[in-house]
């Protein structure tokens, strides 16, 4: 059975999310910060008049930030009910492809550990699929 | 009617009609299981709703055709034409007693006897015409309150269109404002305005429900359960009357059943041990409910056992949740808290009540999904009290917007009590011993830098703003603040779990700017700040920096509105508690003056013209930090923020002065003057602050069903427990000779002789009471 997903890059990392779970793809213009809140929260954010909480991928995965950027491009995604955007550098296509996540084994760092669902085959090359609810918690 | 019966009746009468396919189609084939399942499952669930709303008739009927049914589902019976035929009678006969209940008649003893028989018999033929007709035709329906269910989703987003709306009809008026006055459309917008609000405020009650709904289960609940522990208990309610959220008011009802039956259990001690221990063998079970700040505060209170931490933290360790040397470290506090622990609920599950076993590990888990918390107190041998603090998301919240660093949050209005510029000298901020403390209007409080908790600089304290919070009587705090723009309505909705984790933030808001808002929660933050509320206390010390009095001056925002005689007048926006609605029948005339029954207190109006006779009237609620009136008016009311000075008025009576804007002239009522027309006697305490009066002697229930109403009109709170030492007056229908000080005696015999009162001489109780309350207002 093939699964689309897409596929994003956050400083030297690209990884892959499954597109079921992806309500929109987006950009905003203004992120206004939430003091006391984790640091990999970056902010709240108004899409289609709806507040969507800001979530930094780069920090949550322990690189460098990737909500600096003016208007950085945010994958929309539904969580229990509250709408988050994961701010990312750079968004490439929805790909289609056949195998599933495989755990490999992998002894991943931690920052990875908790969000990686396991190793995905794409065109040869190991992309590492993720969860995004475990992006959101870390 | 009883919500709960409407809705019940309205659930049968659906169901009824949508299963009268099924019962034909099954009197033509008994054999369908598929029918008999859902003519099952609606004899099902009278017989439970029945057994919840005291319906014995109903309940009995549905019983027994519920067991005949139950035969045929275990294929023990047959489902014999006889049998179809009865079960059919029974469905007529539910019907038609639901028609009667809707029709206010009770659900009588009435002889179902003849539909028994038919459940029992067991063999035969079905006799054409047997099935009897419905017991009473329903005479013409006396306009029953029809209502529909609707699922919540479609009134969020209902509510979320208008929320828009309200916001275009802001942003529209703000642009009619900059443009030069064209009367036909100042109306129709106008109009439009009023039909907005009126939307909105309709569809916002569509989601409120009184927690009186919660608290119907309860006397039934209590009064089974003490029979069954054979325990004494009177119940108290005391708030019924607040509004919640309808989903909050679903997720309370299970837990608040547990903690009632907890306290039944496990706090209220035995008849014998209650009066081993010197108390009244009738335990207390108080629920009560109230709103403070932007939070519903329910309280379950007990006068039993209390709980012992000391049993908590030994079970605690027992189970390995905690380690002896973190036991160790405990405060009273946090040992009690270990109720919350999951697995150490000192509940026995096992109950006669719903069987819904819920822990106070789940009750906290409820309670804090929607964003709420719950501490329990207790004093040992004495009480125990659980308090379920809920927030008021999902509702138009009136808020500030003020500036903190270079960004705007929103901090909810209700709690506000003053707004004061540093700059010009309102107030003064002190740094001592590492805390901030301001001096506002007199009295010394603890104050929060929010500039600095949420932008990491300290405030500019010349040029900052303050802004005072009254949670409670003399309990305020300030936060300091870099700027104040305006009040606006906002549309909060919870944020995120990772947002709502810095516990700091109470929702998020869009505003028509198009930016988003952070909602600040004005508690959470002075917990944080490690301010401890119940020890906050700040009288009155001096008259630094108190009100001048001479505020019209400096005042810019106006609420401006059509009056009774039709003269556009307008009050300081701050003199304005909220714009209120109610029915003509709320007015009332007390010593020959109108006044406004509102929660429980006579409020007396005042109106510069003639009243309606009947349908709505729109009030100002005012107040003056001390007490409250209403002001009554006709028309719409709009807030304007006036750029020039107002001009005084020479002398002019209750007229402060005169403000332009639009061309138009408005007059600017003198508050002082409007408060100064009222003798003391007439004026209410504002909010919360009410003394309380002590009702003792007599009979319970006439205390609470006779005295209470017309002592809280008087402006107190009634008070019943006996131990209640705190009273600021006492009225004693039991005493044998008249007792002295601050007790009114009352008598059973008309025109004592012995200086008490008669306890039906309305008017002299009430004078009584006023004249109590004023000698308090001068010793006080």
């Amino acid at each position: 059975m093939t699964q689309s997903y897409i596929l994003a890059e956050t400083g030297s990392v690209t990884f892959a999310l499954s597109a079921d779970k992806v309500a929109a793809v987006a950009s905003v213009g203004e992120i206004t910060p939430v003091p006391l809140a984790d640091s990999h929260v970056a902010g709240i954010a108004a899409i289609r008049s709806q507040v969507i909480t800001v979530i930094d991928v780069g920090l949550a995965l322990g690189e460098a930030t990737s909500a600096a950027q003016a208007e950085p491009s945010l994958i929309v995604v539904e969580i229990d009910g509250h709408s988050y955007g994961l701010a990312v550098d750079d968004i490439h296509d929805v790909i289609e492809i056949e195998n599933e996540p495989r755990s490999l084994g992998a002894p991943f760092s931690e920052q990875w550990r908790q969000i990686a669902l396991g190793v995905l085959d794409i065109d040869g090359k190991a992309v590492i699929a993720v969860d995004p609810a475990a992006i959101v918690q870390s | 009617m009883d919500e709960l019966l409407a809705e019940f009746i309205a659930e049968t009468r659906e169901t009824y009609e949508a299963i009268a396919g099924e019962i034909v189609a099954w009197e033509k084939n008994p054999g369908d299981r598929t029918r008999l399942d859902s003519i099952f499952r609606f004899i099902h669930t009278v017989k439970g709703s029945s057994g919840f709303l005291d319906l014995p008739r109903l309940q009995k009927l549905s019983h027994e055709a519920e067991s005949a049914l139950s035969e045929v589902r275990a294929g023990e019976r047959e489902a014999a034409p006889a049998l179809v035929t009865a079960i059919l009678a029974v469905i007529d006969r539910i019907s038609a007693i639901v028609a009667e209940l809707e029709n206010g008649k009770s659900d009588d003893d009435a002889d179902d006897a003849d539909l028994f028989a038919m459940l029992e018999q067991r063999s035969g033929v079905a006799e054409p015409g047997a099935r009897t007709e419905p017991a009473a035709t329903p005479v013409a329906p006396s306009q029953p309150v029809r209502t529909i269910r609707v699922p919540v989703e479609l009134l969020d987003q209902l509510m979320n269109g208008v929320s828009d709306l309200v916001l275009s009809r802001n942003e529209l008026s703000r642009q009619l404002r900059r443009i030069p006055g064209d009367a036909a459309l100042t109306a129709a917008f106008d109009k439009i305005s009023h039909s907005v609000t009126e939307m909105r405020d309709a569809i916002s009650w569509t989601r409120m429900q009184r927690i009186e709904n919660l608290f119907t289960p309860l006397p039934r609940l209590v009064r089974d359960l003490s029979s069954k522990l054979d325990k004494s208990v009177s119940l108290q309610l005391v708030g019924s009357d607040v509004e919640l959220d309808r989903e909050l008011i679903e997720m309370l009802r299970d837990p608040l059943v547990h903690i009632v039956r907890n306290a039944l259990d496990h706090g209220i001690e035995s008849k014998a041990d209650r009066i081993a221990a010197g108390k009244n063998p009738k335990g207390v079970l108080r629920v009560s409910a109230r709103q403070s700040g932007n939070r519903i505060l329910v309280e379950i209170f007990d006068d039993g056992a209390g709980v012992a931490g000391e049993k908590l933290v030994e079970k605690a360790v027992g189970q390995g949740i905690l380690t002896a040397d973190e036991a160790a470290a405990l405060n009273e506090e946090q040992r009690l808290a270990l109720i919350f622990e999951p697995g150490l609920s000192t509940a026995i599950e096992v109950s006669a009540v719903s069987g819904r076993g819920v822990g106070m590990d789940i009750v906290r888990a409820n309670v804090e999904r929607v964003g709420g918390s719950v501490e329990i107190r207790s004093e040992a041998g004495k009480s125990s009290t659980i308090i379920l603090q809920l927030p008021l998301t999902l509702t138009i919240i009136p808020a500030l917007i003020a500036g903190i660093g270079n960004r705007g949050y929103a901090i909810p209005r209700q709690p506000i009590d003053r707004i004061v510029s540093l700059a010009k000298g309102q107030a003064r901020i002190e740094r001592i011993g590492g805390a901030i403390i301001a001096l506002v209007d007199g009295r010394r409080m603890p104050a929060i830098d929010l500039v600095q908790l949420l932008s990491g600089e300290d405030a500019d304290c010349d040029k900052a703003f303050v802004v005072t919070l009254k949670l409670g009587k003399d309990q305020r705090y300030a936060l300091i603040l870099s700027s104040v723009f305006q009040h606006e309505d906002l549309v909060a909705k919870p944020v995120a779990p990772v947002i709502a984790a810095a516990g700091i933030y109470a929702g998020a808001a869009l505003p028509d700017s198009g930016t988003p808002l952070l909602l600040l929660d004005p508690v959470a933050i002075a917990e944080r700040a490690g301010l401890r509320l119940s020890d906050v206390h700040n009288d009155q010390i001096g008259d630094e920096f108190r009100a001048s009095g001479d505020e019209a001056k400096h005042v810019k925002r106006l609420l401006v509105f059509d009056d009774l005689d039709g003269v556009r007048r307008a009050l300081p926006m701050d003199v304005v508690e909220h714009i209120d609605q109610v029915s003509s029948d709320a007015i009332i005339d007390r010593g020959g003056k109108p006044h406004v029954m509102s929660q429980g207190a006579a409020l007396p109006l005042e109106a510069v013209g003639e009243l309606p006779d009947s349908g709505q009237i729109k009030l100002l609620r005012l107040h003056d930090g001390a007490t409250s009136l209403c002001y009554a008016i006709s028309g719409e009311a709009d807030v304007l923020d006036l750029a020039d000075e107002i001009r005084p008025a020479p002398r002019a009576d209750r007229i402060a002065g005169f403000a332009v804007a639009h061309g138009h002239t408005i007059e600017v009522i003198d508050a002082h003057a409007l408060f100064a027309g009222f003798a003391d006697a007439e004026l209410l305490p504002h909010g919360t602050d009410r003394p309380k009066a002590r009702l003792a002697g007599g009979d319970e229930r006439w205390r609470r069903d006779f005295l209470a109403p017309l002592v809280e009109s008087a402006g107190y709170e009634a008070v019943f427990d006996d131990a209640a030492g705190d009273a600021d007056v006492t009225l004693d229908l039991g005493a044998s000779e008249p007792g002295a000080g601050d007790v009114i005696n009352l008598s059973p015999i008309q025109s004592p002789r012995d200086g008490r009162i008669y306890r039906y001489d309305r008017d002299a109780i009430y004078e009584a009471l006023r004249a109590q309350f004023l000698k308090r207002g001068q010793t006080g």
